[in-house]
């Protein structure tokens, strides 16, 4: 019997997830809501502090900025009410000194009861429910005089309140909208009169892996934390149910090439790593993934043996293109030997991918 | 590049925050302490050497933000070769205006850190 795998939720929902599950029944918020554009910074993130003095969570990556969290928690869990600050990335004397990271950040502190009836917990209690699901929603936060928090899908249904009916309505449309809009993105924005946090939540990342081996049951390790959703094909029951395996969310046994297709047809088309070292398993299963919306696909093997593989993709008909998004050596260069540093290699890869740094191959 | 120009405790802050006075271990200290801020993370033991009610030697030791530091540095300055009944007199705004104008209010923790260090050290012994 192995431990049960830890699945991280998404990065700015993992805090709100401690909070819930420390047992507190009250706690401060502090949320992310504006940031000068530092790339390792997510809008959305939390900081929570709970009433028994436990803390969860960053809304930076470390530093000044969190020490001033802290304290606003700490104002606002004993006063209970809301507050918005703008917080230096760096105090004076850290950029005297050449240190310090320039800008600043805006902050929401609110305080909240961990029940049910609070809408900031119907919201986000609502909105780890639908990243389960796969779901894409947004999270709708009056800034200013208001107070509460919306979680909209995307057909306009609502949970949560911010204790004012027209506001909701306006706050509900604003959401849907932004989700809706090319090149959608969390930030602030005014509707109404009223300044908005709108903060857009994808469904989970999702990487279909190709090979039941030690390469795979590392991938699926690596990934859980990280929220990622793995789809583990082979063609081999047996093997597939090892427990080595247990961290993938799926376990398909079938025909690889054909299970691979049914997971390309869906919406958010998931990433394609294929890991079998087996001809028998790779043309065909390229074959399908090269042609399709798959943000990556990549291939365990050396250059000669990508060589040989591009050869028979050609004679199957795929074309220049096609073959050019196949990424093998798969992973970044860092020098990885064995299946743990390889799947390093491939997770930091899908990163890059997937943010729009990787290096371009040749 | 221009811009708002620099407060006045900048400079004094920078220099001893590069060249603390008095940052060493005090091997014959008959007094010592060690004290932290807790939200911010600095933190910083204070070593004295008392004899006949005057402070002989003061020294610190610190992982700590520039103005922590710099108030230690200038506080131990300060206090080497006064009295303990004079020591324990400076008053948090006398350390504060010691590092010069501007410190801001949210700072002050920092500024007072080593202060509250040494009036603790007194109390304890080594």
């Amino acid at each position: 019997m192995t431990a049960p795998v830890e699945r991280a939720h998404h990065p700015t929902l993992a805090t709100w997830s401690s909070l819930c599950a420390s047992g507190a029944t009250r706690g401060a918020l502090v949320t992310l809501v504006r940031t000068d554009g530092g790339t390792s910074r997510i809008l959305g993130m939390h900081f929570a502090l709970a009433d028994d003095g436990r803390s969860y969570g960053s809304v930076t990556i470390g530093g000044c900025a969190d020490g001033r969290a802290l304290e606003a928690a700490q104002r606002v869990l004993a006063s209970q009410q809301r507050e918005e600050l703008t917080v230096p990335l760096s105090e004076e004397d850290a950029l005297a000194l050449g240190l310090g990271c320039a800008g600043d950040v805006d902050l929401l502190v609110e305080p909240v009861s961990l029940h049910g009836a609070d809408p900031v917990v119907l919201a986000l209690d609502g909105a780890l429910a639908a990243q389960t699901r796969g779901e894409r929603v947004a999270l709708a936060t009056p800034l200013g005089a208001g107070e509460g928090r919306l979680l909209v899908h995307l057909d306009g249904t609502a949970a949560g309140s911010t204790g004012d009916a027209a506001l909701d309505r306006t706050g509900v449309e604003l959401a849907r909208r932004t989700m809706q809009g090319a090149g959608a993105a969390s930030g602030a924005f005014e509707a109404a009169g009223t300044r908005w946090f709108v903060q857009l939540l994808m469904p989970p990342r999702a990487v279909v892996i190709v090979g039941a081996t030690e390469v795979a049951a590392a991938l699926c390790a690596l990934a859980a934390p990280l929220g990622w959703r793995t789809m583990l094909l082979d063609p081999r029951d047996d093997l597939l149910a090892q427990p080595r395996f247990d961290a993938a969310t799926e376990r398909i046994a079938g025909m690889p090439a054909e299970a691979v297709a049914r997971k390309l047809a869906g919406p958010d088309t998931p990433a394609v790593v294929v890991v079998a070292h087996d001809y028998r398993v790779e043309r065909p299963v390229l074959r399908a993934a090269l042609r399709s919306d798959a943000p990556y696909v990549g291939m365990l093997g050396s250059r000669k043996r990508g060589v040989g593989i591009r050869a028979l993709l050609a004679e199957d008909g795929l074309n220049e293109g096609e073959l050019a998004r196949l990424r093998t050596p798969i992973g970044l260069a860092i020098g990885a030997q064995g299946p743990a540093e390889i799947a390093v290699s491939i997770v930091a890869e899908l990163i890059a991918v997937w943010r729009g740094q990787a290096p371009a191959r040749g | 590049m221009s811009g708002p120009p620099p407060a006045p405790y900048l400079a004094l802050v920078v220099e001893h925050y590069r060249r603390p006075r008095n940052q060493r271990a005090l091997a014959s200290a008959t007094h010592a302490h060690e004290g932290a801020n807790p939200l911010c993370g600095d933190r910083l033991r204070m070593e004295l050497q008392v004899r006949d009610g005057a402070l002989v030697d003061a020294a610190f030791q610190a992982s700590a933000c520039a103005i922590a530091t710099a108030s230690a540095s200038l506080l131990t300055e300060r206090v080497r070769g006064a009295t303990v009944s004079e020591a324990t007199r400076l008053s948090e705004d006398e350390v504060v205006a010691a590092l010069g104008a501007g410190v801001p209010a949210a700072r002050r923790g920092c500024a007072t850190l080593a202060l509250r260090v040494l009036r603790r050290a007194l109390d304890a012994g080594a």
